[in-house]
């Protein structure tokens, strides 16, 4: 039996009284897993997956994160999830003024040497995402697609569990997009929770994986496996 | 890199990004700096030329020789803040010329034994303590010794109302101060929350990712003090040049650096860089 990673429970948001974003939203995730969220531009995909990755609050219901629950959980039990979860948000959250290495030193800042990419591993994603000669380079000099490959190697630079990855491939050509999506087929395979969230319809076809649909408010999990 | 150094460079962001505003903006609280270290060491010679005005004396030693030596009125003196001036019998005569020209022509008028029988003054000024009013009454050399205040009332008026002013002054300076200060948290507060954010979100703790906001503030008032130094340095001996006129109660011709003064401000805006920067909670956290 697989491990349980993430409990999504009656989740439910919304900004203005009233009116809500999405409603009664609940899924598990174990070690291994893969989800698809799917939904059109402006579903409510980013605030899902902000606030299952703790930076964001719901209005309702909870979010179980390897036996923590996020809502009611102290700073130093935040703090210790925010270290396990990889999360490439959808606005990339990328500082300008710094350098490619700048950022891979700041994602595993606060972690043990234990929990960092191994230096062959770290060689091998900047190879593969043709990032080796742009450590050096400051991030407002990258275009679109380098600099979202530059979340997502900042995101794999540390040992985490569950990746949770906010439309990873937007920006991406589509010999990119392949590449980026069997790297992560092959984490998936290798243990790592999935939960992905996209509008490319495609893809989801392409690679058969457990899909939640986020349409109207409503969410309503399909496995197309 | 190490963490401090990465730490350091996030915290230049805000300068990288603003640095016409900010650059201004350290210059200007480097102005602010020199007038409250200005203010500090004007309030310290004050209180210094206060305390003479307020203690001296002027002693009057009329000697019973003409030709006795000084040096034991010296050693008495040694060690107090005192000036000794002698007076010969003929300076004697010139100074008491306007007062008295009939008594001065009398004496002149006698010749060589009207001029002995005048007597040699030694006029001593400053802070000269009672025990050493004593010793200089007991000495054979002295035939009589007259002591009394130095009148500056006026000026210790004007002294005292001098600190009051240069107070009121630093205040509203200090308070100057803390509005650059804020305003200069406003102006970062973007870029930093940008910083913060991305901090918070790799795991690090809200104390930590403030840390660089509080670099940058710091960095701030440190480059400004360093302007400030260097200000204080070139153009001290320009703004002191003219403070001689007073004497005895003048300020100091070469004004000492504040390091109390320096080393208070540096306290006061560490203090308010931490309440500024580590005060209230983001949506983050």
């Amino acid at each position: 039996m697989k491990s349980m990673l993430l409990k999504v429970e009656n989740l439910s948001k919304s900004y203005v009284p009233g009116e809500t974003v999405w409603n009664q939203v609940s899924f598990d995730l174990g070690r291994g897993d893969f989800l698809y969220i799917l939904g059109g531009s402006g579903a409510g995909k980013s605030s899902l997956l902000r606030t299952i990755a703790s930076f964001e609050s719901p209005s309702g219901g909870r979010v179980v994160c390897e036996g923590v629950d996020l809502q009611s959980s102290g700073r130093s039990d935040l703090e210790r999830i925010r270290k396990r979860i990889a999360f490439i948000p959808q606005n990339l959250g990328l500082i300008p003024d710094l350098t490619v290495r700048d950022h891979l030193e700041i994602s595993v800042m606060s972690v043990r040497m234990s929990d960092r990419t191994d230096e062959t591993g770290m060689r091998n994603y900047l190879s593969l995402m043709g990032l080796k000669d742009k450590l050096g380079k400051r991030i407002d000099s990258l275009s679109g697609g380098e600099r979202q490959r530059v979340a997502i190697l900042r995101a794999l630079s540390r040992k985490s569990d569950l990746l949770i990855a906010d439309e990873p491939t937007g920006a991406q050509d589509f010999e990119m997009t392949w590449k980026l999506m069997d790297l992560f087929v092959k984490l998936n395979l290798a243990g790592t929770g999935l939960l992905l969230a996209t509008h490319d319809l495609e893809m989801v076809r392409r690679l058969r994986k457990r899909c939640a649909i986020l349409k109207d408010g409503s969410f309503r999990v399909e496995d197309r496996t | 890199m190490n963490h401090a150094a990465l730490l350091m460079k996030l915290s230049w962001i805000p300068f990288r990004r603003s640095w016409m505003v900010l650059g201004l903006m350290t210059v200007s609280l480097a102005q602010l700096f020199l007038g409250v270290w200005l203010c500090g060491s004007l309030l310290g010679e004050l209180s210094r030329t206060r305390q003479y005005a307020e203690r001296a004396r002027m002693i009057t030693l009329q000697m019973k020789e003409e030709k006795s030596s000084l040096d034991p009125i010296r050693e008495v003196l040694s060690g107090t803040d005192a000036s000794i001036e002698e007076w010969t019998t003929e300076e004697t005569l010139t100074k008491m010329e306007q007062e008295e020209p009939e008594l001065v022509q009398t004496v002149r008028s006698i010749g060589s034994e009207g001029l002995q029988l005048f007597p040699r003054l030694v006029v001593v000024r400053g802070l000269v303590p009672d025990e050493a009013i004593e010793k200089l009454r007991m000495m054979t050399e002295i035939g009589r010794l007259d002591a009394g205040p130095v009148h500056h009332s006026r000026l210790l008026h004007f002294y005292s109302h001098l600190e009051l002013e240069i107070r009121i002054a630093a205040v509203l300076m200090l308070i100057l101060i803390f509005v650059q200060l804020v305003v200069f948290q406003r102006i970062q507060a973007r870029d930093s929350s940008e910083v913060m954010g991305n901090l918070l979100a790799w795991g690090m703790s809200p104390l930590r990712s403030r840390v660089p906001a509080f670099f940058s503030m710091l960095s701030l008032s440190l480059t400004a003090a360093l302007i400030s130094t260097l200000e204080w340095v070139v153009f001290r001996k320009w703004i002191w040049r003219d403070n001689a006129f007073l004497g005895e109660l003048s300020l100091d011709g070469s004004l000492s650096f504040p390091w109390t003064m320096v080393a208070a401000t540096f306290v006061v805006l560490a203090v308010l860089s931490v309440i500024l920067v580590f005060s209230g909670r983001t949506a983050e956290e």
